[in-house]
């Protein structure tokens, strides 16, 4: 069970941390970097992922997401790159949350350690991750996402339709992990083949789905070794992802408590279309505010009592 | 032309168009080399075409309205079977080549087919034919006892349009912009990732001029955003990019043009960097100045200026919408951070502008270093209304009027605008609204 937090004032960091430069080395301010960057991946990975346009989304878009995607995972493997495998290979069907949990103690191992640049969370201890929202910027949009904060993957699930197909696939992300060419190639080669437009990409395509569905013969059984390896489980490779649909949810958040999923999508005070599936950050805004004594909208600060937050994290966590 | 408001930039609503159908969002603006003709396309795949209406002295307030020319539907949804997707119809660009006769000719294209359109007039017709009668049936024979020349007779102007050319399947990714050679014999089509120059007149032949596709695709981190043609020299174009660079080259260096001649790229400001600087660095346009001396460029949160002597950095730089900074988080989340907005220079190159968020639209003055904010909506257009300049008050002092950052609508966004070639005249697209506005200090002079 995680540990409670202190409580910190909003007033200290209401500038937030996109009007200045945010080194990772700074102090108070590396929580708030680590989170936001959490954040943002999360905001990025579902947008990938969850987007199913009628026309081909735009690749422009993808191939930004996709930068985004992979600076913040170099980050953190150049982080991650200071601590040997912690993680014990007890794996539960809930490998992320339970790695997670077990990672966090790790990080106060590495204290006394000489800190990488980079290496912030390290020295963060354990309690400064529960921050509440309202420490992120001051974008209210952006303070939603404080049901996550107990660990970087408990973003509630958006409502897509699981389909073999991306599961598969998303398997295959997994599992390039440790390098196999096949998957990733396969998906490769189909899109390759489908962007010429040739006569041949059927046939390259259905090669793919064979190479796919035998990936997951292989990547079910090695999954639990390769959540083993991923402290934080939040480095997954998302290379191929504008090329493929797939939903890494289906593995990672399999344990979630869906009632999120029943909301109707937003429409906030600003008309912002939200193109993402149903959940999006005013849903979980709305969620939240019975929670919370203060009626929330999602142009005013949102502020939340530790104690409400606890009672959100156990709930998802489910202990 | 200057744009000559003493003081500052009035300008007064000439003229306000509206689609009837909601759905015809306007997805692209241009005036004609002359100035005489205003095409705009939208979502549906339709271009309307408005004509200005000569000046005269009996009605002075008759200031040279656009009305209504032509309407055509320029491009059909289809559906590519192949990867089971759409293709929508939205018309992307309209470019207008130079008018050689009496006819107009502009090329429109969506996400993969480029199509020429002809545009011409018929205000006369023959009459009295030997052999047919008024409706066209054949006369009885009998009944013809001369010979008559047939006559031209004036009837009803009719506009035709008719597509005389289709340029399709040149393209697997998706066009985003057209740009016709100051040559008038060829033109360029750029993608994601491929820039293909076509002759006019050539349909079932394109050649490759810029191909940054990597061979493995995993590799693709940068995509084409816009490409224009110099406005003088035949041989040059510019091409921008998602991470913020813009590629001069010449393509008498060499058949294929990866090599650029020229990149334009300004280091990254240390002390504004933050998760999304990549994405907001990416350039939604670019405009060669009427001059050809100088490029402008649009990325989400600037204008900037360059010199094409001058590859380091802009000489330039005007904030649109700086306020925007801190909100880029929810920005980034709800897909705005990704809008491509346009930005247009005005015939002397003295005045730039650019829409922003809220219906605002911006213009900056480069001599003077001024910059206004005007909004283009109903309740402040009145038709002859002088526009009242806005404000975006980001905390502080908050004057009458302001808008607070937080109360922006960011659904209502002008993206498409653009400026007559020699008159102060603007077009506006606001979503399914066109707004031609026109400098108060003109329309005085009649």
């Amino acid at each position: 069970m995680l540990g409670k937090g202190g409580k910190r004032k909003f007033d200290e960091y209401e500038d937030g941390l996109e009007g200045k430069a945010v080194s990772p080395t700074d102090g108070p301010s590396k929580v708030s970097y680590t989170l936001q960057r959490q954040t943002i991946f999360n905001i990025s990975l579902m947008k990938l992922y969850n987007h199913r346009p009628l026309t081909e989304p735009s690749l422009q878009k993808t191939v930004l997401i996709n930068n985004m995607l992979r600076r913040i995972q170099e980050e953190l493997k150049q982080e991650g790159s200071l601590r040997p495998v912690f993680i014990t290979t007890s794996q539960p069907t809930d490998p992320l949350g339970d790695s997670f949990r077990e990672a966090q103690p790790a990080f106060s191992h590495l204290a006394s350690q000489p800190v990488h640049p980079t290496d912030l969370v390290s020295t963060t201890p354990l309690e400064s991750c529960l921050t509440p929202a309202s420490l992120l910027e001051d974008d209210t949009f952006c303070t939603s996402q404080t049901v996550q904060h107990d660990g970087p993957t408990k973003l509630p699930p958006p409502a897509v339709q699981p389909v073999k197909d991306s599961f598969s696939s998303a398997l295959d992300e997994i599992e390039e992990l440790c390098p196999t060419p096949t998957s990733t190639e396969a998906v490769v080669a189909a899109t390759e083949a489908a962007a010429a437009t040739t006569d041949d990409s059927k046939d390259n395509s259905s090669e793919s789905n064979v190479q796919k569905s035998e990936g997951v013969q292989e990547s079910r059984t090695s999954e639990s070794k390769l959540m083993d390896s991923l402290p934080g489980n939040f480095e997954i490779t998302t290379s191929t992802g504008f090329l493929t649909d797939l939903t890494l949810d289906d593995i990672l958040f399999a344990d979630i408590d869906t009632s999120m999923y029943d909301f109707d999508p937003c429409t906030s005070a600003t008309g912002a279309a939200s193109k993402m599936a149903p959940v999006s950050a005013d849903d979980l805004l709305k969620t939240l505010a019975p929670y919370s004594s203060q009626p929330v909208t999602p142009n005013q600060p949102f502020k939340m009592d530790l104690t409400e937050l606890d009672h959100i994290m156990e709930v998802l966590v489910g202990s | 032309m200057t744009f000559t408001s003493p003081q500052k930039i009035v300008l007064r609503v000439l003229y306000l168009k509206t689609n009837k159908n909601w759905s015809d969002i306007i997805s692209t603006v241009e005036f004609n080399h002359t100035g005489e003709l205003l095409a705009t396309g939208d979502k549906g795949g339709r271009v309307v075409i408005f004509q200005r209406e000569p000046e005269s002295k009996n009605e002075p307030y008759n200031q040279g309205e656009y009305n209504v020319y032509s309407t055509f539907q320029s491009h059909e949804p289809e559906f590519d079977y192949l990867k089971s997707l759409e293709i929508e119809e939205k018309i992307n660009k309209i470019k207008w080549l130079p008018q050689q006769n009496a006819a107009h000719s502009l090329l429109s294209t969506n996400d993969k087919t480029i199509k020429l359109w002809k545009v011409t007039e018929r205000d006369k017709r023959p009459e009295g034919y030997n052999l047919k009668d008024e409706e066209g049936k054949l006369k009885d024979l009998s009944t013809v006892t001369s010979l008559q020349v047939p006559v031209l007779k004036p009837m009803d102007l009719m506009v035709e349009v008719t597509p005389r050319r289709i340029f399709a399947n040149g393209h697997t990714y998706h066009v985003n912009s057209i740009s016709v050679n100051s040559d008038c014999e060829t033109y360029m089509s750029a993608d994601d990732l491929r820039i293909n120059l076509w002759h006019l007149a050539i349909t079932d032949r394109s050649f490759n001029i810029v191909d940054i596709k990597p061979a493995n695709m995993e590799d693709l981190t940068e995509v084409i955003t816009a490409s224009e043609f110099h406005p003088h020299h035949c041989n040059l174009f510019v091409y921008s990019s998602s991470k913020g660079s813009l590629r001069l080259c010449d393509m008498r260096a060499s058949a294929l043009c990866d090599k650029h001649s020229k990149l334009f790229e300004e280091p990254e400001d240390p002390s504004n960097r933050s998760f999304f600087s990549e994405i907001i660095s990416s350039v939604s346009d670019v405009k060669f100045s009427h001059s050809g001396r100088y490029m402008l460029t649009r990325d989400y949160l600037t204008v900037k200026v360059w010199d094409l002597n001058m590859e380091t950095k802009p000489i330039e730089t005007y904030q649109v919408h700086d306020y925007l900074r801190s909100k880029l988080c929810s920005l980034y989340e709800n897909d705005c951070i990704f809008d491509k907005f346009e930005c247009a220079w005005n015939g002397s190159d003295s005045v730039i502008m650019t829409g922003a968020y809220n219906n605002f639209f911006r213009m900056f003055d480069r001599n003077t270093k001024r910059d206004v904010t005007l909004e283009a909506s109903r309740e402040s257009s009145k038709p002859r209304a002088i526009l009242k300049p806005r404000r975006v008050c980001v905390g502080g002092k908050r004057r009458k009027d302001d808008i607070s950052v937080d109360s922006l609508d960011f659904t209502k966004k002008i993206l498409h605008t653009a400026w007559h070639p020699t008159e102060n005249i603007i077009a506006i697209a606001a979503t399914n609204n066109l707004y031609i506005f026109q400098d108060k200090v003109n329309s005085e002079m009649h």
